[in-house]
């Protein structure tokens, strides 16, 4: 018996040699460099210099900011696509639609692009005042221009905008195969109850739903707050550092600026952060409960 | 007897002794001699002695001339210390930043060393970017490039870093007088040189001859232009661009307004960005786009960018670009193309002044790189090539790029005044890139330079944001670089303790006060 435990063992080792390689050790060998002075002047030979980094972070790095930014883009863009692949996921789910297959794979599109492709196309379309969005799209639907490179509430408009463009076929696949999973019996017993569209979405879908969702919002959460790109190639975090987040200050400072060991800090603490909200909102979702 | 014997055996043992010591000395003073002759002989034997003493005798001067012929295979290769090619072939790794057209100039340099050196094979990486970060990345792997293309004001960190060679130390110094003054310059840091120029290159007023038959030679006149155009043509009078290079493109205009990036003090150099010249300089350009009406926040720069699309289409009369998009803008607007001097800024009487840069290629530590010695001579050897008069000149006739070889640069001037590049036209647009160089001041190589490129942006565009004013942009920009500089240990830094001391004395004089009823209160 004892063997036998012994021996199941192996089958987790593959991956947790993986998490080990990939993960943990990448992350403590973060969190040391951040108690040193790595950097261009001290790329072979640094000294360890406790919390001077975590210090100089609070003393001068624009702190509140960048926590502000983040959460902006964080939350507005969990706000925006995940709505907007759930509504198109109820649409595709609805049973007597037609051409249900061309419409999943034109939605699906934007996905399937490569997405450094489609921002720096994006880059392109909203260039003010010459961009396809402001010429032809938001005077369309008589929606103000968006110039981004003056205006922070326009910056974070285009950011948000694209991020969901980028982002909303993931969630409507997810969710339209979710939404498959739900029994069709229980719609059909609740139409003899003479319930209506409202009545049935809120008391069988959406319940249904409800772990999915959960698991979809942590882990997207997480995704979105080092999202990268679109910030970086966009609006470059400007102006100013209004749409500076901790993931594309922390590339300034490791990058532009040289300094290995206070990006590295930087990165500390926001995965500290990730972590620790991650941890409440698996604590009150449970929506680790069902796997284990 | 035997006593008398050993005594005078002893005695001459001694004696042999002493006059093998003194033997032992003199060979070694003889090799050490020849191993010194052999790396600087003298005059006669014509090697590197002969190029440092040029002035000396008519004779001298031939021969230095046939050595320091940097296109000559045998004079490179007993600069290194080479005299003949070794038996094994050597790889060099090499990082080529140039452009397409410049490319094309590059690889026809390349065919050409490889048939001279059939020994060096190098091993190209097309497209590299100028910088320090994906250098740094690989020196920190241990496998950075052999040789790099990079930019001035980039590379200078890179070699404070420690990751370059000190060119100094390898080459005499007569070698760098090959060199533009101005580009070789560019390429020193505490009187060492670190890598050597290709071409020298800035920013330049470029216009739409159609809709402005005269440039402006002064701001007052590019207003009086702009707005012209603006109304004649419905176009933008000036695109001016705003995107990575915003910091770089913007010190031109500090200077005309009477300003410097940078200040000594204690023999020290320090950030000197918050000024009046700077906050005039960000000033006019604020009164340009949003107070007439004539400038159009380009939110990226070049040929490749909004800025030089506007221009290329016909949107926009007037540009402030580098030297290196030239050929783009000639292929677009032909003979329509001209190009200028920066204005002289009316307010000050003083000319915007360009910053004068040259690219150049450098070397980089055997740490860094796992270089052997003959790698790192096959090295020299490549980029004093590569830097030739033959090879800076193929640059410019291609790709327009201005030499920085001093016989380069002086052979592209006589092909300009014999009007032999073609198309015709040509010819007057590059005497006047050149013309304007007088006008440069020298790019910072200062190694912290790339800080500014960062932090100019970020306050700039809050200004032209409307967030923040003139004077607090340029009031934060100093603050941040100066912050940045101790954050990066360039500065000493002035933390503060934790607890301000003045808290801690406070607390400690009400300690007795506070404390005797609070313990009462607990008591209860």
């Amino acid at each position: 018996m004892k063997k036998d435990k012994v021996f199941n063992f192996f089958y987790f080792l593959p991956i947790v040699v993986i998490i080990i390689f990939v993960f943990v050790l990448p992350l403590i060998y973060d969190l040391y460099i951040s108690f040193t002075n790595f950097g261009s002047l001290h790329l072979f030979k640094y000294n360890y210099v406790g919390l001077l980094n975590y210090i100089i972070i609070f003393k001068y790095g624009y702190f509140l900011d960048l926590l502000k930014n983040t959460l902006i883009w964080t939350l507005g863009s969990l706000a925006t696509y995940m709505p907007l692949g759930f509504g198109l996921a109820l649409i595709l789910n609805q049973p007597d639609l037609k051409g249900k297959s061309i419409f999943y794979a034109i939605l699906i599109l934007p996905w399937a692009f490569p997405s450094f492709i489609s921002l720096l196309i994006w880059q392109g379309l909203w260039v003010y005042p010459y961009g396809i969005m402001n010429r032809l799209i938001l005077p369309m639907f008589h929606l103000p221009t968006v110039n981004s490179s003056t205006s922070t509430t326009d910056a974070w408009i285009e950011l948000i905008t694209v991020d969901d463009w980028l982002s909303f076929p993931y969630f409507m696949i997810v969710f339209y195969s979710a939404l498959q999973s739900i029994p069709r019996e229980l719609y059909d017993i609740a139409d003899l109850d003479g319930a209506n569209t409202f009545t049935k979405f809120f008391t069988i879908t959406l319940p249904s739903l409800k772990k999915t969702i959960a698991f979809v919002a942590v882990g997207t959460f997480v995704y979105t707050w080092n999202n990268f790109y679109p910030i970086y190639l966009l609006t470059d975090g400007g102006p100013g550092i209004s749409t500076e987040t901790f993931v594309t200050y922390s590339y300034q400072q490791a990058f532009s600026n040289s300094n290995f060991a206070l990006a590295a800090a930087w990165s500390i603490i926001s995965t500290l952060f990730v972590i620790i909200l991650s941890i409440i909102v698996i604590k009150y979702t449970h929506i680790l409960d069902s796997f284990t | 007897m035997f006593l008398g014997k050993n005594r005078k055996l002893k005695g001459v043992s001694g004696t042999i002794i002493a006059v093998i010591v003194v033997i032992i000395i003199i060979i070694a003073a003889v090799g050490v001699y020849v191993v010194m002759t052999s790396h600087h002989p003298t005059p006669t034997v014509s090697t590197t002695s002969s190029i440092i003493s040029t002035t000396s005798s008519t004779s001298t001067t031939t021969t230095t001339t046939s050595l320091l012929n940097t296109s000559n295979p045998q004079s490179l290769m007993q600069l290194v210390g080479l005299t003949s090619a070794p038996s094994t072939p050597v790889t060099i790794t090499v990082w080529d930043s140039y452009s397409t057209t410049e490319d094309q100039a590059f690889n026809i340099t390349l065919t050409q060393f490889e048939q001279e050196f059939p020994w060096i094979h190098v091993e190209v990486t097309h497209g590299a970017p100028v910088g320090v970060s994906q250098f740094e990345t690989a020196a920190k792997a241990g496998q950075a490039p052999i040789v790099y293309r990079d930019a001035d004001d980039w590379a200078g960190q890179l070699f404070a870093a420690g990751l370059l060679l000190n060119l100094s130390q390898y080459l005499p110094p007569s070698v760098f007088s090959l060199y533009v003054p101005l580009a070789i310059h560019e390429w020193e840091l505490n009187s060492t040189v670190y890598g050597l120029p290709d071409d020298v290159n800035y920013i330049a007023m470029l216009y739409n001859k159609h809709f402005v038959p005269y440039p402006p030679n002064t701001t007052n006149q590019l207003i009086q232009i702009a707005e012209q155009v603006n109304k004649t043509y419905h176009i933008w009078g000036i695109a001016y661009g705003v995107g990575h290079d915003f910091g770089y493109r913007f010190g031109d205009w500090v200077a005309g307004f009477g300003g410097h990036l940078y200040t000594t003090q204690n023999g020290q150099v320090i950030p000197d960005l918050n000024s009046t010249a700077m906050i005039n300089a960000l000033n006019f350009w604020y009164n340009l786009t949003y107070v007439y009406h004539v400038n159009y926040w380009a939110p990226s720069v070049g040929a490749g960018g909004v800025e030089g699309e506007l221009f290329m289409a016909n949107k926009t009369a007037i540009i402030f670009d580098g030297t290196w998009d030239l050929g783009v803008y000639l292929q677009a607007l032909g003979p329509n193309l001209g190009v200028a001097p920066l204005p002289v800024v009316s307010q000050t009487g003083l000319r915007a002044s360009q910053f004068v840069g040259a690219t150049g290629w450098v070397i980089a530590t055997p740490q860094v790189s796992g270089a052997s010695p003959m790698q790192i001579k096959a090295a020299l050897i490549f980029i004093l090539y590569i830097t030739n008069a033959e090879a800076t000149l193929r640059l410019g006739d291609i790709a327009h790029d201005i030499p920085a070889n001093m016989q380069g640069y002086e052979e592209f001037l006589t092909q300009l005044k014999e009007d032999q590049l073609q198309p015709a036209y040509m010819n007057q647009i590059m005497e006047e890139i050149v013309a304007e160089m007088q006008y440069g001041q020298m790019l910072p190589n200062y190694p912290a330079q790339p800080y500014y490129y960062t932090i100019f942006p970020q306050y700039a565009s809050e200004f032209f944001a409307g967030k923040i004013s003139a004077s607090q942009a340029a009031q934060e920009m100093e603050q941040t670089f100066i912050q940045t500089l101790e954050q990066n240990g360039l500065l000493s830094i002035m933390l503060p303790p934790p607890i301000p001391i003045y808290l801690i004395s406070y607390m400690l004089l009400l300690a007795p006060v506070l404390l005797p009823p609070l313990i009462k209160i607990r008591k209860r």
